[in-house]
């Protein structure tokens, strides 16, 4: 049995964490690559273990598919922002 | 009586906005005289272009046959090949304004001093971009007979219609323009249908009704690495295609084409994770029995979601979406085609010809081009993206290699940039029909095109320098 309040708090997690991979891409300006837990490996990783909790908010490459785009998208806003000013 | 309504007040803004932005003189027809000065009108108007009715229903319907590996390759590249683009964008506008090129091959042919490259990347594009159309015909029409209930040869005779007066009037300008509402159309049914998804099956719930086949990265039906050279090949698109690049090259200076690279990419971002992840999100929303028809002819699912889920009213928005992807693309493609025809080989056999008679020629060839690929589309395969596939693959190989080298590269030759569209063409073609399916025939192209490229810029080049040594 899952218990509802755990399912909660790794849902809560998980789009905290995505939230926290573009903040950080924006904030120190496409940095996080190298930021100790915000590796595009550790997301997959960390999303396909909740995978395999059966915890999932979305299967583990969909999630890795949005968080890549958003750091795209982050990665390539800052540079083009950069370069008008 | 809503959709009649609507498309009149559709066909009624692009008319009224034609005749606004008619032009007088061939720059301003071609190019809209580098005048753009709205980052957001060219950045969305691109992503219209770019993606056509096959994209919104091929794409959309081909998750249902490939699962998994379709949402996130095609997701995945189309944005990353969107950033690049839009990261190139710049020095492109650059190089264009430099050379006064108004066309691709013009582009190209100052950058090699290669007439001859030109005349047979025009040839090229002309061949390819005419075969390119008549699937995009096809699904339109098919939109038509969906929205107001006409027959498959009406629906195409609307199509061209639609597209003959905006093109002939207007030119760049108001394919431009019109896109750029085309797009936000574009963008706003893609969103309906991706939330509609969700909502009927309980919001994030969906995921639980999808079966493990459907997400697995192995791929459904279609082997993954098969996806995966469709997926390139289509995105690819984004980084070469001269239907795309002429709307960089009509903005008005740098800044607003580096301010469009925000737009482009994200419009491109939102509009293909809600259209290619409708077909795995089908699986969690309907049943097995109503999911059972698309997976023979996966193009007819968006129009069956369009009609089943939304409200009404909002199905004709989805339809009209869909016709708006189609017609974008259809324009933009008979000018460049046209531009290829007429600009460029044209010019190249008849120097003396003048700007009056080209802009007539233009506009006249254009409007046959399009009956033509109409009357084409009478009788096609019944899958879309295949297809497109094929024909934008190789037009995006021959351009991609000169471009990317040209820009980057100092010693790129004339002789490098023939041998690469010749190995690109050939190589890409030949694999088509003899090489092996798992590997697709773009990325064929695009090592023989660099190959050749490269090779014949460094033979070439070191000929000429001994050359001038021996004379010297």
């Amino acid at each position: 049995m899952h218990n509802p309040m755990h399912q909660r708090h790794i849902r809560r997690s998980n789009f905290g964490f995505i939230i926290l991979v573009v903040m950080d891409g924006i904030i120190h300006k496409g940095k996080f690559f190298k930021s100790r837990f915000t590796s595009l490996t550790t997301v997959v990783h960390h999303s396909t273990k909740l995978e395999n909790d059966n915890n999932m908010i979305m299967p583990a490459p969909y999630l890795a598919l949005l968080v890549c785009i958003l750091a795209m998208l982050s990665i390539t806003l800052f540079i083009l922002l950069k370069e008008a000013q | 009586m809503i959709n009649q309504l609507l498309l009149i007040a559709y066909v009624a803004v692009i008319v009224i906005l034609s005749l606004k932005l008619r032009q007088g003189t061939f720059s301003g027809f071609v190019l809209s005289d580098r005048n753009i000065a709205y980052p957001a009108v060219i950045g969305i108007a691109f992503t219209a272009a770019y993606f056509s009715a096959a994209s919104f229903l091929g794409g959309g319907g081909y998750g249902l046959v490939a699962g998994m590996p379709w949402v996130v390759f095609c997701a995945f590249l189309h944005v990353a090949f969107a950033c690049l683009a839009w990261l190139m964008a710049g020095r492109i506008w650059a190089m264009a304004k430099q050379y006064d090129a108004k066309t691709v091959p013009q582009l190209l042919e100052k950058r090699y001093s290669s007439p001859t490259g030109k005349v047979i990347l025009a040839a090229i594009m002309l061949l390819l971009y005419a075969v390119y159309l008549v699937p995009i015909f096809k699904g339109c029409a098919a939109l038509f007979q969906g929205l107001i209930g006409v027959t498959y040869l009406q629906g195409l005779i609307i199509a061209v219609l639609i597209v003959a007066v905006y093109y002939a009037i207007g030119g760049l300008p108001a394919i431009i323009w019109i896109g750029f509402i085309q797009g936000i159309l574009m963008l706003f049914g893609s969103m309906f249908l991706y939330g509609s998804l969700f909502s009927h099956a309980g919001g994030m719930q969906i995921w639980d009704n999808i079966p493990a086949a459907v997400l697995s990265m192995n791929g459904l039906n279609v082997p993954w690495q098969k996806t995966l050279g469709m997926a390139f090949s289509i995105s690819l698109g984004l980084l070469a295609l001269p239907d795309l690049l002429i709307m960089i090259f009509a903005a008005r200076d740098r800044r607003v084409v580096r301010f469009a690279g925000v737009f482009g990419p994200l419009s491109i971002a939102i509009y293909a994770v809600c259209v290619f992840s409708l077909g795995i999100l089908a699986y969690g929303a309907l049943s097995s029995e109503q999911i059972a028809p698309f997976l023979k002819n996966p193009d007819g699912l968006v129009p069956f979601l369009a009609t089943t889920l939304l409200p009404a009213g909002f199905d004709s928005i989805i339809l009209l979406a869909a016709i708006s992807a189609a017609l974008s693309t259809m324009s933009a493609i008979v000018l460049v085609t046209t531009t290829s025809l007429t600009s460029d080989i044209l010019r190249y056999l008849r120097p003396e010809i003048s700007d009056k008679s080209i802009l007539l020629l233009t506009r006249t060839v254009g409007v046959i081009i399009l009956l033509a690929a109409a009357v084409s589309a009478i009788n096609v395969p019944q899958q879309i993206v295949p297809l497109v596939s094929v024909s934008m693959g190789v037009i995006a190989c021959c351009v991609f290699v000169p471009l990317i080298f040209g820009l980057f590269w100092q010693r790129g030759t004339s002789t490098g940039f023939i041998a690469s569209l010749l190995a690109s063409f050939f190589s890409v073609v030949v694999w088509n029909f003899y090489g092996d399916q798992l590997i697709h025939p773009v990325f064929v192209g695009l090592i023989c095109g660099t190959v050749a490229y490269v090779g014949g810029s460094l033979v070439s080049g070191q000929t000429s320098r001994a050359q001038m040594v021996g004379e010297s």
